[in-house]
C-alpha cells in the first residue's frame, strides 16, 4: 500500500506491507521491519530493525505523536487521499481561510472592529484572555469583516468562530 | 509548632507546601474552586473546602472566605504559596489580626518591596546599587539629556505605565535622544493612556541573577547563593540553574552581602528573593525583591540540601535560624525546567484540554514538582504552569546531561507543552557553554523553533509506521464493537490481537 508520510517540514513516500502481523516499510532509500507492541492505551513500543522507540499517540485521530520524547505532527495520506489531493481537493480548504476560530477557550475581552470594517493581514482583531494572559488574535487574510459572532465579555469554547473575513 | 496549616493556593505549589507539612506532622487544609474538586491538592490535603467559582477572583483571591475557612477549621497558620494572595498586604494584615500566623514577611515589608518606585527609593538609602536613572518622569528635555549623558549612553526610555517590554526604547547617542523621548511619550500615551516616561541606564548583555535569603524574627539573615534566571521568553523565566555559570566567587560574595542588606533594610522576615541585573562588565544592580517563595526555589534546595518551606514554617513559628552564613555549603549543580501548557511554536499560546497520556521522568537526581494526572483537564482559568523538572548532579555538564535525559522520558499527550522547547534550549551550544544572557531566546529564536519543527527521516518512519498500526487497530476495535453480539467476534478479536503483536 502506497502512503505518504507528511511531517517535520517534509514528506516521505512509503510502501506499507502488513503480513502475518508483521509490518514492513520501504522507501526509495531503505527497507525496515517493524515490531510494534501496545504497552498501554496510546503508547507503543516500536522496534524498527531492532532499534527501540517509545511512541505515544496523543490524540484520538492520531496526527500528534511523540517519538522518544520528540513531538511529531504527522499526516498519513493513503492512495485514495493522495489521488484526491492530486485532483485539487485541498483547494476546498482555501475558501475557509477567512474564518477566525479560537485556538483556546477563554474570555473575549476586546473586539477591535465592527461588521463591514476593512482589515489587512496581521491586523489585530480581538483579545482573548486565558490562563491570566491576554492573547491578541490577528487577521489571517486581508478583506472585509462580514460577520462577528460574539460580544465583548463573552466566554467561548475552543474552536468557536469569532470573525469572518471575506 | 503549628498543628494545622491552610494552604491558600492550588496546583504544584499547594502540593509542594503540603508535602513538607505532612513530613513535619502538621495537618493540611486545602481550599478549592468549583472546577478544582478533583485537583491534586484537594486529594492530598487532610481537609478541603469549596470557596467559590472557577475564576480566581471568585475563589483563590477571595481572602475573606479563605480566612473564614481558616478560622472555622481551627488552623493556626496560612501559607499563601506564590501568586494569588502571597504579596497582598491587606490579606497579610487581616490574617495576623485574626490571630492566625501568616507564613511570610510582615505586611510592611510586602508593601515596601511590592511597589517598584517605593522599593527603588528605599534601596537608594542603602549601599546596594540600583540601576542609574531618573527618579521622576521627564518634563524638561534638556535637563533629561544631561541626565542621560551623565549616566552614559546607551540609555533606556521606559514608560511609567508600561510593562512586559512595551513602551521601551534604547537610545544610543545624544543626537537621537530628543526624538526618541517624543516617540516614546506618544507611544505610551496611546498604549497605556499615560505619557510619562523615565530614563534608565541600558545594561548590555544583562543577566537576571537572584539570591535566596532567609531571615528569622531575631534579625539573623543569611543567603543561600544565587539562581541564574536569564533564560526567559515574554519576560517570564523558563529555565533556571545554580550556580550561575557567569559569576565568580568574589562577585557571589559581594552580591550575597547586598541581598542580605536589602532584606535588612525592609526588616524582612521569612524566605525571600532579591533579584539583580548583572551587565557584561559584571556590574550588578538591584532589580526587585520578591517577598514570597519563588517558583524556582527547588534549584536552591537541591544544591544546599535545605527544605525552604520547612524553613519558612520554622521561622513563622518563631524558631531562630539553625544555619549561619558559614554553614551554607553547596554541592553540585541543579537545573530547573518549567513545564508550561503552552505551544512554543505559536508564540507560547496557552494550550488547554485533557492530558490523555502522562509519563513523568524519574531516576537518580531527578525531581518533578507538579500537580498533574492522566485524564486531568487543563482549564483556561489558572496559570499554565503544569510543574517543574529539577535535575541535580555533581557538576554542570552532568546535570545538563541528566536534564536532557529526563526531558526525553517526559511525555504529556493531549496538550502542547514546553518540554521539547526546554530540550532544545538545553542542547543549544551557547547554553551548554554557559555563555548566555537574557537575550538568549530572542537571539536564538529561529534556530530553537526550527529544531522544534524538524524531524529526522527515521523519526518520520517510526511515527508513520506506528500511526498506521494504531489506525488499523482502531478500525478492528470499531469492527469488534459493532459485532459484539456475534458469537464469532471473540475469536476474531483474539486473532486480530495476535496479528498485531
Amino acid at each position: 500500500m502506497r502512503y505518504e508520510i507528511i511531517g517535520g517540514g517534509k514528506s516521505v513516500e512509503v510502501d506499507f506491507l502488513a503480513e502475518d502481523g508483521k509490518l514492513e516499510i520501504s522507501t526509495d532509500k531503505r527497507r525496515a521491519s517493524f515490531d510494534i507492541v501496545s504497552v498501554q492505551p496510546g503508547v507503543y513500543s516500536v522496534l524498527m530493525d531492532n532499534r527501540s522507540f517509545v511512541v505515544g499517540v496523543g490524540t484520538r485521530n492520531g496526527q500528534k505523536l511523540n517519538v522518544n520524547g520528540t513531538p511529531v505532527s504527522l499526516e498519513l495520506l493513503d492512495a485514495v487521499h493522495l489521488h484526491l489531493r492530486d485532483l485539487g481537493w485541498e483547494s476546498m480548504e482555501e475558501s475557509r481561510a477567512g474564518l477566525v476560530n479560537t485556538q483556546i477557550p477563554g474570555l473575549i475581552t476586546r473586539i477591535f472592529h465592527v461588521r463591514g470594517d476593512e482589515v489587512s493581514e496581521g491586523e489585530p482583531l480581538f483579545l482573548i484572555e486565558a490562563m491570566k494572559m491576554e492573547n491578541e488574535i490577528r487577521a489571517p487574510i486581508s478583506g472585509t469583516i462580514i460577520k462577528i459572532s460574539v460580544q465583548e465579555g463573552q466566554t467561548v469554547d475552543k474552536g468557536t468562530t469569532i470573525v469572518e473575513i471575506e | 509548632m503549628f498543628k494545622k496549616i491552610l494552604v491558600a493556593n492550588r496546583g504544584e505549589i499547594a502540593l509542594r507546601v503540603m508535602r513538607t507539612c505532612r513530613e513535619m506532622g502538621i495537618e493540611t487544609v486545602a481550599v478549592f474552586s468549583e472546577v478544582d474538586r478533583s485537583a491534586p491538592h484537594v486529594l492530598f490535603a487532610d481537609e478541603a473546602y469549596l470557596i467559590g467559582a472557577a475564576p480566581s477572583s471568585e475563589s483563590y483571591l477571595k481572602y475573606d472566605k479563605i480566612l473564614d475557612v481558616a478560622k472555622s477549621s481551627a488552623c493556626d497558620a496560612i501559607h499563601p504559596g506564590y501568586g494569588f494572595l502571597s504579596e497582598n498586604t491587606d490579606f497579610a494584615k487581616l490574617v495576623t489580626a485574626a490571630g492566625i500566623v501568616f507564613i511570610g514577611p510582615p505586611a510592611e515589608a510586602i508593601k515596601t518591596m511590592g511597589d517598584k518606585t517605593m522599593a527603588r527609593q528605599s534601596m537608594l538609602q542603602t549601599e546596594v546599587p540600583v540601576v542609574p536613572g531618573t527618579e521622576d518622569p521627564i518634563e524638561d528635555i534638556s535637563k533629561a539629556r544631561s541626565v542621560a549623558e551623565k549616566i552614559g549612553f546607551p540609555v533606556l526610555i521606559k514608560a511609567a505605565g508600561g510593562g512586559g517590554g512595551k513602551g521601551m526604547r534604547i537610545v544610543n547617542s545624544a543626537e537621537e535622544f530628543e526624538d526618541a523621548v517624543g516617540k516614546a511619550q506618544r507611544e505610551s500615551q496611546s498604549a497605556f493612556g499615560d505619557g510619562r516616561v523615565y530614563i534608565e541606564k541600558y545594561l548590555e548583555e544583562p543577566h537576571h541573577i537572584e539570591f535566596q535569603i532567609l531571615a528569622d524574627q531575631f534579625g539573623n539573615i543569611i543567603h543561600l547563593n544565587e539562581r541564574e534566571c536569564s533564560i526567559q521568553r515574554r519576560y517570564q523565566k523558563v529555565i533556571e540553574e545554580s550556580p550561575s555559570p557567569f559569576i565568580d566567587e568574589a562577585l557571589r560574595e559581594k552580591m550575597g552581602e547586598a541581598a542580605v542588606e536589602t532584606a535588612r533594610s525592609c526588616n524582612y522576615v521569612g524566605a525571600g528573593t532579591v533579584e539583580f541585573l548583572v551587565d557584561k562588565y559584571k556590574n550588578f544592580y538591584f532589580l526587585e525583591m520578591n517577598t514570597r517563595l519563588q517558583v524556582e526555589h527547588p534549584v536552591t534546595e537541591m544544591i544546599t540540601g535545605t527544605d525552604l518551606v520547612a524553613e519558612q514554617i520554622l521561622i513563622a513559628a518563631g524558631e531562630p535560624l539553625t544555619l549561619k552564613q558559614d554553614d551554607v555549603k553547596t554541592t553540585g549543580h541543579a537545573v530547573e525546567c518549567r513545564i508550561y501548557a503552552e505551544d512554543a511554536a505559536h508564540d507560547f499560546a496557552p494550550s488547554t484540554g485533557q492530558i490523555v497520556l502522562l509519563q513523568i521522568p524519574d531516576g537518580a537526581g531527578t525531581r518533578f514538582d507538579g500537580a498533574i494526572r492522566q485524564g486531568m483537564e487543563i482549564t483556561p482559568y489558572y496559570d499554565p504552569m503544569l510543574g517543574k523538572l529539577i535535575c541535580w548532579s555533581k557538576d554542570r555538564n552532568s546535570a545538563l546531561n541528566r536534564c536532557e535525559r529526563a526531558l526525553r522520558e517526559f511525555y504529556i499527550g493531549g496538550i502542547e507543552t514546553t518540554i521539547q522547547f526546554c530540550r532544545s534550549v538545553i542542547r543549544h551550544p551557547a547554553f551548554r557553554e554557559g555563555s548566555y544572557d537574557t537575550h538568549f531566546y530572542s537571539l536564538h529564536k529561529e534556530e530553537l523553533l526550527a529544531e522544534l519543527a524538524s524531524s529526522s527521516d527515521e523519526v518520520l518512519l517510526v511515527a508513520g509506521g506506528t500511526l498506521f498500526q494504531h489506525t488499523e487497530q482502531q478500525k478492528h476495535r470499531a469492527h469488534h464493537d459493532s459485532s459484539k453480539q456475534s458469537s464469532k467476534s471473540k475469536w476474531l478479536d483474539s486473532r486480530a490481537e495476535r496479528n498485531h503483536r
